[in-house]
């Protein structure tokens, strides 16, 4: 595997612990709120792509990213709005992460390049769609990109 | 005597060729179809939009992402080896060589999305580099445009 995939794979993996963590800390504003029901489907989402990718990565004989202790860039989260605002962005970022590492896989050559590709194109489409999902609520005059990830 | 005549005046006619003659490359078949597609379903929300009702809104959403996945793909196909006969602009709708398609209810419109991603997704396994990434974010835009219309 080239050092530009394990670069890629690295930081799509990152992007799924910061949407995980990101989902803890909108969830809390939710509370009460009609788009509680999607907040957790989307954490669980996350969550679920982030231990499979870290295993993925640790089977490839790889040392997976730590995540983060926190984010910073996150922050301020004190209303529905923000929380909503926020997890459109978090999409948003899966779906580019998850955007280069295909580009990054669709590059190379070999069995570990064409795996990737099916597992970037999977979590780039769940991502597009997780927005959108949001965009209907946070932003219903445009609730799709043309571009994903770009 | 003749005969090297003949020849004489055969290489001065090959030398005289303007360099434009030279053997084109041809667009991938999997960008070509893709571009098509496109058109196809430009056509069929143009077709559906009069009727849509309170589905317009989200109609027009829809077709202007596949006009801009249009023109990428038209740009895409004139790189790899020129334009597809019958082409049109993306704004315009379909190739303009069949008729227009039937107008279609929201359900329908969706499946052609549903449809769409997977066929998208199916193109971009077949191509490489940036080509593959622009038909795997089309996938991902798609996909949302079915989200969209659930």
């Amino acid at each position: 595997m080239t050092g530009a995939l394990q670069v890629a794979w690295q930081a799509a993996l990152a992007a799924e612990q910061r949407a995980a963590f990101g989902y803890g800390l909108l969830g809390a504003h939710l509370h009460g709120s009609p788009q509680l029901p999607l907040a957790i489907s989307c954490s669980d989402a996350h969550e679920s792509l982030r231990d499979g990718t870290e295993q993925a990565i640790a089977a490839a004989g790889l040392t997976p990213v730590a995540p983060a202790a926190d984010y910073p860039d996150l922050y301020p989260v004190n209303t529905a709005a923000q929380a909503e605002a926020l997890a459109v962005r978090l999409e948003d970022d899966c779906a580019a992460a998850w955007r280069y590492l295909y580009a990054t896989a669709a590059s190379a050559t070999g069995a570990p390049a064409d795996t990737l590709r099916g597992a970037a194109l999977n979590a780039l489409m769940a991502a597009a769609v997780r927005a959108t999902q949001w965009r209907k609520i946070a932003d219903p005059a445009k609730p799709t990109v043309a571009f994903p990830g770009l | 005597m003749v005969a090297g005549a003949g020849a004489g005046v055969g290489v001065e006619f090959w030398r005289d060729r303007p360099k434009a003659a030279a053997p084109r490359r041809h667009a991938p078949a999997a960008l070509r179809a893709a571009l098509a597609a496109e058109h196809e379903l430009i056509a069929g929300l143009d077709a559906s939009l009069p009727a849509a009702g309170s589905a317009a809104a989200a109609l027009r959403q829809l077709r202007a992402d596949h006009a801009a996945h249009a023109r990428a793909l038209a740009a895409a196909v004139a790189e790899a080896g020129g334009a597809p006969a019958g082409a049109t602009t993306a704004a315009s709708g379909s190739a303009g060589t069949s008729p227009p398609p039937p107008a279609r209810s929201v359900a329908q419109l969706r499946q052609a999305e549903t449809d769409a991603s997977r066929r998208a997704a199916e193109r971009a396994g077949a191509l490489s580099g940036r080509d593959a990434t622009l038909l795997a974010s089309i996938a991902a835009c798609e996909a949302s445009h079915a989200e969209l219309l659930a």
